[in-house]
């Protein structure tokens, strides 16, 4: 219940929340998270990164974070106020995942600065035979 | 209860059966990419603003000039409509009546909606195919003289959905370019496609290199609005899109 109810928590602090971070200097990239069948599937849109070389990765079992460098700082000369002053190098997101994964099967791809990370469920579902 | 919405035309604005092009915030803002960049390549100004009690509480600031955050861009010969904030969804049927009511009074030939369509391997497609959708005959003929894929069967949601019918109601011919777009991330890529269909259909020149060089500029800028408008987008049903309708002939 209370991980229902945390996860509901995050989602609305995500959208409420600005799409920046000052402290860190850093974007929040936008993320899709789709439950398939035997897995999850996380795209995440990263422009301005252009190499796969630039994205860290790391998972555990209900959490995937990224940071991803951007092949040039982002600095909005007329937006807002102490924002002006701002210039962003990289995205950062930690997302919790839906359901238990297994890091250790994960796969990513990097395409057109969409990252695409597979994550393989825990919870295997078996084909029942019906006699 | 109708809503009041109110389209105020700045002083001057002067056209003879304009072609409408509408691109409001919904899959993947291909729309609203596609209206921006033709406002820019074609140098247009703001002919009008739409305001209503039902919008949000927001006034846009560029240049430090007070802009309204839903505008109409033109020309004699052409209107742009776009806003740079999501559409409450409670607000769409009032807007999209005001809107083909003030269609019908300028007289508009033709009203083409630029939208995209969500395909899961977005990723993979590097030139979006699109699709078009008309109100009537003359609508559908303009889509198959043009050689673009004609959307058979199926459910669209959202607000180029009611203009189809709205305008359709009023006997103005009205069009709806879907381009494979991406659900959830800006999608200048599809908007490019789009706009190569309005090129097409209204025999115009619209060069979509710039739009390509600036992809990752325009996907950085328009992530708040992706953001505002991925709330917007269940409520309009938009998920209905990606179901079979059930039919009887």
């Amino acid at each position: 219940m209370s991980d229902w109810i945390d996860e509901i928590l995050e989602e609305f602090e995500a959208l409420m929340s600005p799409s920046w971070d000052a402290t860190e200097k850093c974007l929040v990239p936008l993320v899709n998270i789709e439950d398939r069948n035997n897995e999850i599937v996380v795209m995440v849109d990263l422009p301005f990164v252009e190499r796969k070389e630039d994205i860290d990765l790391s998972v555990t079992e209900d959490r995937l974070e990224i940071i991803a460098r951007m092949k040039e700082g982002i600095k909005w000369e007329r937006w807002g106020t102490c924002q002006k002053q701002l210039e962003f190098k990289t995205f950062r997101k930690s997302i919790r995942l839906p359901e238990k994964v297994d890091p250790e099967g994960a796969k990513a791809t990097f395409r057109n600065g969409i990252l695409k990370v597979l994550l393989p469920k825990v919870r295997k579902r078996y084909t029942i035979k019906i006699l | 209860m109708q809503k009041e919405i109110k389209i105020v035309e700045k002083e001057g604005i002067k056209v003879t059966s304009p072609v409408v092009i509408e691109g409001f915030p919904d899959i993947g803002l291909v729309g609203v990419i596609a209206v921006s960049h033709i406002v820019d390549q074609l140098g247009l100004n703001e002919v009008a603003y739409i305001e209503s009690p039902s919008f949000p509480p927001v006034m846009v600031l560029h240049k430090g000039i007070l802009t309204e955050p839903v505008r109409i861009f033109g020309n004699e010969k052409v209107l742009l409509v776009t806003s740079e904030i999501a559409i409450p969804p409670n607000v769409i049927y009032d807007l999209v009546r005001a809107l083909a009511d003030w269609f019908k009074e300028k007289r508009a030939k033709l009203v083409i909606s630029l939208t995209g369509i969500p395909v899961q391997d977005r990723m993979e497609i590097d030139n979006p195919m699109v699709f078009g959708i008309g109100n009537n005959d003359d609508a559908l003929n303009i889509i198959k003289k043009n050689k673009i894929e004609i959307m058979e069967e199926g459910f669209i949601a959202g607000i180029y959905a009611l203009l189809l019918k709205e305008c359709s109601r009023r006997n103005i011919p009205a069009i709806a370019i879907l381009a494979q777009s991406f659900l959830n991330y800006p999608d200048p890529g599809a908007a490019a496609s789009a706009i190569s269909s309005v090129n097409k259909i209204l025999n115009m020149n619209i060069d979509v290199k710039p739009l390509i060089e600036r992809s990752d500029e325009i996907r950085i800028k328009a992530r708040d609005l992706m953001r505002q408008t991925q709330g917007a987008m269940g409520a309009m049903k938009k998920p209905l899109e990606t179901q079979i309708p059930m039919m009887y002939h």
